[in-house]
């Protein structure tokens, strides 16, 4: 409805003028039609007077003809006549000679009667008797009668004229009085009928004005109308609908405020989960979530922890909607706040549950899994709270494994009796084993029909059919299937998944892929001495430059020490073949080269953050555990050899050689404090 | 300062003063080894003033255990005087210092052969 109000002819107007046009129609047509009937009868009484007046002097003209002395009979009353008559032009008494015996005017006595001319007859008028005419001309009506002798003889005729002035002066009157008659009829006529339909039709305009506030937004002032017609129940129709509507916006408002919360504590929820997968040494873990159309409770977490290992957990609130949000973000915190701190698995679900506990309404409660790996030995120790079973495919068979534990949902009985309830267990992933953890959002999602759910076969199958593809195969061939299974209608619960997947090949591309995506590279051949663009390729980023200069300088050694093994042992100085190294600043502070210097220190955290990548085509190391070597030992230190990787150990925390992949040897390394003497060696 | 490789003799009492300069890797790394085994034959000590290595790899870090070893085997010694920060770092890094020992100047390398 735009602000501007629409200018409208009102109905009120409408019907008002229709009816007054119609009542000044039948007026004027009744008083036009009056009038020519009016004329007409005057005209009629004027020619029946004429003929009457012609009539009587014939008759008295009858006998005086037959006297010597007509004349001086007829003289002085035809005078008298046209004195008293002054409508009449004249009256001629004519013998039967054609001699005017009697006329107002002496002069004309005795004279011939010329028949006056440019006559002509009225056909209309009263009856005539034989030999009487009526004809008139533009200034006369002229009546002639015969004079009769009472045998029958004619003894002449007598010739009266009146004067059409006359008559029409007459018609004039009479219509003038008409005119008036009907003007005042009309004005009353149509003052009566704008008062009455205005009355009538008042409320029309109530109506209006009733149904503009309610397009205006005020639903709260009704149309008030006493009216016994269709008005008054229109009027009453109108009333009830506003109401209708205004409950309805009500309604539409308290609706939208509640998509809204729900869409808030939607975006509240993905911005907890996970945004990213991990690479730890050989070991990708990777998780993804589809949401329900109602946002619920469905939580999933991996972490590093200070010890290098790594967490995982998956955890299933009981309900939906705000509820369920609510203790999903309560959990988060809590599982944040312990994770470094607590012990075991199971140890750490006690304490969630002791800390829930005291916050979960009666009834609700919390299945969870929580699982701590240690990247070096591939072994992951977990425990479980009435969460789903661990699914592990196992490589070397092509088999799954579903393996249940122990342990109550969190929260399901007060007072700590869950520790009674919780184990520890332990499994080892060897490479190309994948585990595959879950909520029952997945396994008891119902096909189309709503039936049969997809259940932990479906999902052991479809982990086997996948695992090959590592993690994000596993999650997007998972999904396919609850898709087909379930169809692409809203969900009833949200569907998480969380893979972990053993590949020392599949995390090393993972990482090139990353290094490739947003790191700087250094690309050398294998006959190169490698110093100088080393120190130029440090110089040249910003973030490596800004490091204090001991930093700097064991960077360069170590760097350094990475391509001579490269270029000896791998490519054997050959100057045709190239390897690249990579810087991969961390995440959040900048793609590749865009970083503003920081300040030293800073650079210091950034380096460690970080990680380099090398990749090359050359012969690959053999695959054995490094050492680090005992300098007390004389034959070690007379030798002097295998210092390049003492320095690469030492310099580097976490050394990852992955040999063989499909994109060469990929070497992944992170700068740090001296590292543990044993790094691994993959493949 | 030059990468640059070079070594500067000079004989001092019963050691022999090598001035190294340059880049210590695994080329130079084998003329160090030449020249102080030369020394080693003379039965003298040896103090490698490090002062002007401007880098040091592994090998040119090798060289020098292999020296200090060869020495001590003979009863003679090394020792290192105003290592460059490139020949610290990775002496530091590898905790080399009991086999590498560090003195501030070639004056106090000298002395503490002597004493």
């Amino acid at each position: 409805m735009s602000g501007r109000r629409e200018r409208v002819l009102g109905i009120r107007w409408i019907v008002t003028l229709v009816a007054v046009g119609l009542t000044a129609a039948v007026v004027l047509s009744v008083g036009a039609v009056a009038e020519r009937n009016a004329r007409r009868a005057l005209t009629s009484e004027l020619t029946s007077r004429l003929l009457l007046e012609a009539r009587n002097l014939a008759l008295t003209s009858s006998g005086v003809l037959l006297s010597d002395f007509p004349e001086l009979t007829l003289h002085p009353l035809l005078k008298e006549k046209l004195a008293k008559q002054p409508e009449l032009s004249y009256a001629v008494v004519v013998d039967y000679a054609g001699i005017i015996q009697g006329h107002a005017d002496p002069h004309r006595l005795g004279t011939r009667f010329a028949e006056p001319s440019g006559l002509r007859p009225v056909l209309d008028g009263p009856p005539r008797a034989a030999g009487e005419t009526l004809r008139r001309s533009d200034r006369e009506l002229v009546a002639s009668v015969p004079i009769l002798h009472p045998s029958g003889k004619r003894l002449g005729h007598v010739v009266v004229a009146m004067r059409t002035s006359y008559v029409d002066a007459v018609i004039e009157r009479a219509r003038r009085q008409q005119s008036l008659i009907l003007a005042i009829s009309l004005l009353v006529g149509l003052t009566a009928s704008f008062l009455i339909l205005s009355h009538v039709l008042r409320p029309v305009s109530v109506l209006r004005d009733g149904i503009r506030r309610i397009a205006g937004g005020d639903l709260d002032t009704p149309v008030s109308i006493r009216d016994g017609t269709e008005l008054g129940l229109l009027a009453r129709a109108i009333n009830d609908m506003a109401a209708e509507l205004k409950r309805a916006q009500a309604e539409m408002v308290e609706r939208e405020r509640l998509a809204r919360e729900m869409e808030l504590a939607r975006e509240i929820q993905g911005s907890i989960l996970p945004s990213d997968r991990i690479v730890e040494g050989a070991f990708v873990i990777e998780g993804s979530q589809r949401a329900a159309a109602e946002v619920g409770g469905d939580y999933y977490d991996y972490f590093p922890l200070p010890d290098g290992r790594i967490g995982l957990a998956v955890a299933d609130v009981s309900g939906k909607g705000l509820a369920g949000c609510l203790i999903m973000s309560m959990l988060c915190a809590l599982l944040r706040a312990d994770r470094g701190v607590a012990g075991s698995p199971a140890a750490l679900l006690a304490a969630l549950d002791e800390r829930l506990g005291a916050t979960l309404r009666r009834g609700s409660f919390v299945t969870m899994f929580y699982g701590i790996l240690d990247p070096r030995t591939g072994g992951l120790t977990y425990a479980s709270a009435g969460h789903n079973p661990t699914l592990v495919y196992r490589r070397s068979t092509g088999t799954v494994e579903s393996l249940r534990t122990r342990g109550i949902p969190l929260g399901a009985i007060r007072g700590g009796a869950i520790r009674a309830t919780l184990e520890d267990q332990t499994l080892v992933l060897e490479p190309g084993d994948t585990l595959l953890q879950f909520t029952d959002g997945v396994s008891e999602a119902f096909d189309v029909e709503g039936g049969e759910q997809f259940g932990h076969d479906r999902m052991m199958t479809a982990l086997r059919e996948t695992a090959s593809g590592g993690p994000r195969g596993v999650i997007d061939g998972l999904f396919e299937r609850l898709t087909r299974w379930s169809g692409d209608g809203s969900r009833l619960d949200d569907e998480t998944i969380v893979v972990l997947h053993h590949d020392p090949e599949h995390a090393a591309l993972a990482q090139y892929e990353e290094a490739r995506g947003r790191g700087t590279s250094l690309v050398l051949d294998g006959r190169s001495d490698p110093l100088e663009p080393i120190r130029d390729w440090i110089r040249s980023n910003p973030a490596l430059d800004a490091l204090p200069a001991p930093e700097r300088d064991l960077l360069t050694s170590t760097l350094y020490e990475v391509c001579a093994n490269v270029a000896e042992h791998g490519y054997g100085h050959d100057a045709r073949r190239e390897y690249e190294i990579w810087w991969l600043p961390p995440k959040g502070n900048g793609a590749r080269g865009a970083m503003e210097r920081p300040a030293p220190e800073t650079a210091a955290r950034h380096l460690r953050d970080g990680w380099f990548l090398i990749r090359d085509q050359g012969t690959p190391f053999s695959a054995n555990h490094w050492k680090s070597q005992d300098f007390n030992d004389p034959r070690v230190r007379r030798r002097g050899r295998g210092l390049g990787l003492e320095i690469i150990h030492r310099t580097m925390r976490r050394v990852v050689y992955t040999p063989s992949t499909a994109a060469g040897n990929i070497t992944w390394m992170c700068f740090g404090a001296r590292a543990a003497e044993e790094a691994t060696h993959a493949g | 300062m030059p990468d640059s490789f070079g070594i500067q003799e000079e004989t001092r009492g019963r050691a022999v003063l090598l001035r190294v300069r340059g880049r210590l890797d695994a080329r130079s790394a084998t003329h160090l080894l030449e020249v102080g085994s030369r020394v080693r034959a003379r039965n003298l000590n040896l103090v490698l003033d490090l002062s002007g290595i401007t880098f040091m790899a592994s090998s040119g870090l090798g060289s020098l255990l292999s020296l200090a070893e060869e020495f001590r085997q003979g009863d003679t010694r090394v020792r290192i005087a105003s290592p460059s920060a490139a020949v610290t770092s990775v002496i530091h890094l590898l905790n080399l210092e009991p086999f590498l020992p560090i003195d501030g100047s070639e004056e106090e390398a000298l002395h503490a052969l002597d004493s």
